[in-house]
């Protein structure tokens, strides 16, 4: 405890003390009012009596003693001066991955799921004061990483991630359900609120009905999803639209990133033995092309939640997009600086009983007075 | 002690004491205040037949052999007596912790010496004193001067609270020519001067009366006491433990009261509401055995 710096939340309580001398003049008056002198002529004996603090008035100093303790105990002391720099969680960010197999077309180079985790990991790194929440997804979603300020923990779950059907077994690609989880994630806020393995999207889709379009997160919150696919939508329970308004009904933010060509180019195709091979289609002897990103769907996302589309169909635009986002999410920084302190009052007020019960058994025992 | 005191009930004052001492004095104390308070000199009286017991040396060989059977002389002492009575009337002799002060034991104990003076044809005279001489009434024999002495006792209003003894022994050395009996009643809890009561007690038959109240021998409270001295109007608090103090001012007291022994004065105790006559009579016998064996 650091009493250098003992201040009082109430100090208009401690005007009260000036009160107590007064007070203890009074019950000194009354008190020798009250109990008679005895006359003894003895002057030698009557010197050797101590005549500082009659016994009366003992007690009377105790009470006020405590009266002025409750005094102090009311104006709220409070010591311990910790000063706390709190860096105001300013947005929430949620990424939104698409990992599904067609995100090892080396379009981006060297493919686009390696430059969306070198890119991400550099984004990541520009935000400041944000909590950052991962979700990967293919035909379902996962949550990696739920919101949290650590962004090396993201940037090391991130590097970990790969394309289906590693990171998650069934391909596809399922926005909708993208956007849906990564909006309960956001709801919830706090990492450990709930458990991973609770599907989310049957409680929200009922959550929406009933629920008003005014929450928490519009009072100042902000809260956006950065979703990156390289496809059109082919697996979501949720239509992606009304996924986009079940956000912006939370006042989320959503910017959609298309990765890759917008056109269609030659897909790889996992192979037994582990690796990547152009497919050739056996009947019109054709390599299999991959789905084109679909920009149409990506912009009404974006349209529909405030946010913004970006077409990302190299290395540089994909990084220039990414620090668009980057400077649109750049927030100022609300530092608060509070002080923490620890309350006195239990003392005092302590003190203050101990007192009490003091003056209840001198005043019966050793401070019993004639008459 | 009623505060108003007016002049008749003074008089029944007087009256009263007249008549509770004059009892004592009469036949209580009748041969004991004779034999204690002896004159100067010796005057033949008579010659008797000798009594076994009687002194061998007061044996008159003359006449015994003469008349052929042993015969005494006896003497009576020179009764040329006078008795000053010094009362200490500052204001700590007002207060008492019993319902007697030890003013009104010392009263008791004036009137009953005085009226003992002047049953016995002795001259008495009355000097009050607080911090200061503040009366003086020079003796005088009769039932009158007694009575007189009684009155001033009981109605004078002193000037002073506290208590001096030094301007006092000194106007007391110069007012006092003759030899006298000088019965010094007071409580002694202010420092005696040394060499004037050793002038006192030397020049006259001084008897140093000390009035206690019982609470200052007792040491014993039962609560804290809140104490005021009636003298200098100091408050002070006593607690049940305070033994010490009590000791000390009795120590105190007591080497004031070794100065006046050691310097000739005689000594008597008293404690406020005991019995003067009996207090007198123990005095009277004490003293008696002391001058038969000197």
């Amino acid at each position: 405890m650091d009493f250098h710096s003992i201040h009082f939340a109430n100090p208009i309580w401690l005007t009260g003390l000036f009160i107590l001398p007064l007070a203890f003049l009074i019950a000194l008056w009354v008190s020798r009012a009250r109990h008679s002198t005895f006359s003894l002529g003895n002057s030698r004996l009557v010197e050797m009596a101590s005549g500082f603090l009659s016994p009366q008035a003992v007690p009377w100093l105790l009470r006020l003693v405590v009266v002025g303790l409750c005094l102090i105990a009311a104006a709220r002391p409070q010591s311990g001066q910790k000063k706390v720099e709190e860096k105001k969680q300013v947005s929430d960010l949620f990424v939104a991955l698409d990992v599904s197999g067609s995100m090892v077309t080396p379009d981006l180079k060297p493919n686009r799921i390696t430059a969306a985790k070198k890119f991400l990991a550099d984004f990541l790194d520009k935000i400041e004061n944000a909590r950052i929440g991962l979700t990967i997804f293919a035909r379902i979603s996962f949550t990696a990483c739920p919101l949290t300020t650590d962004t090396q923990i993201v940037k090391q779950i991130l590097s970990n991630v790969k394309q289906a059907p590693f990171s998650i077994k069934v391909d596809g690609t399922a926005i909708g359900d993208a956007i849906v989880a990564c909006v309960g994630r956001l709801e919830r806020g706090d990492p450990q609120a709930e458990n991973k393995n609770n599907p989310v999207v049957p409680s929200l889709l009922s959550a929406l009905a009933d629920k008003p379009k005014e929450t928490e997160t519009s009072e100042g919150k902000h809260q956006a999803i950065i979703l990156l696919t390289d496809g059109g939508d082919n697996a979501s329970r949720v239509d992606p639209l009304t996924a986009a308004k079940i956000a912006a009904s939370r006042g989320i933010k959503i910017y959609t990133v298309g990765m890759g060509s917008l056109h269609p180019v030659p897909a790889l195709f996992l192979q037994p033995d582990g690796t990547y091979q152009y497919a050739i289609d056996a009947r019109t002897r054709e390599v299999y092309m991959s789905d084109p990103v679909e920009m149409g769907i990506l912009k009404e996302i974006a349209r529909i939640t405030g946010g913004k589309a970006y077409s990302a169909e190299n290395n540089s635009t994909f990084q220039a997009v990414l620090d668009d986002i980057a400077r649109l999410e750049k927030r100022d920084v609300a530092v608060t600086t509070h002080w923490e302190y620890n309350e006195l009052a239990p003392y005092f007020l302590l003190a203050a009983f101990i007192l009490l019960v003091m003056d209840l058994v001198l005043e019966t025992t050793y401070l019993r007075t004639l008459p | 002690m009623k505060s108003s005191i007016t002049p008749l009930s003074i008089l029944s004052e007087v009256k009263r004491l007249e008549l509770v001492t004059r009892g004592a004095v009469e036949t209580l104390l009748k041969g004991s205040y004779k034999s204690t308070f002896r004159g100067q000199g010796l005057e033949f009286h008579q010659v008797r037949e000798y009594f076994p017991e009687d002194d061998v040396r007061s044996i008159d060989w003359n006449v015994t052999a003469r008349l052929n059977s042993p015969f005494v002389k006896t003497f009576v002492e020179e009764r040329e007596l006078q008795m000053v009575l010094a009362v200490d009337l500052s204001a700590s002799l007002w207060s008492g912790s019993g319902p007697k002060s030890k003013r009104e034991t010392a009263l008791r104990l004036c009137a009953t010496l005085a009226f003992s003076a002047v049953k016995n044809q002795d001259r008495v005279g009355l000097f009050l004193f607080t911090d200061r001489a503040e009366y003086w009434l020079p003796p005088k024999r009769g039932k009158a001067a007694g009575m007189r002495i009684l009155r001033e006792l009981i109605q004078f209003k002193p000037a002073g609270r506290r208590t001096n003894y030094q301007p006092v022994f000194r106007t007391l050395s110069k007012v006092l020519k003759r030899r006298s009996v000088l019965v010094l009643v007071s409580d002694f809890t202010e420092t005696v001067p040394v060499e004037l009561a050793g002038f006192l007690a030397r020049r006259h038959d001084m008897v140093s009366v000390v009035v206690k109240d019982p609470i200052e021998t007792d040491f014993k409270l039962p609560a804290w006491v809140t104490v005021k001295d009636p003298e200098t109007g100091r408050v002070g608090y006593l607690s049940p433990g305070s033994q010490k103090a009590f000791q000390k001012a009795e120590d105190f007291r007591e080497s004031q009261l070794r100065v006046l022994t050691r310097q000739g004065s005689d000594r008597m105790d008293i404690t406020a509401g005991e019995n003067v006559t009996l207090s007198l009579m123990k005095f009277f016998k004490k003293r008696f055995e002391r001058n038969g064996r000197r």
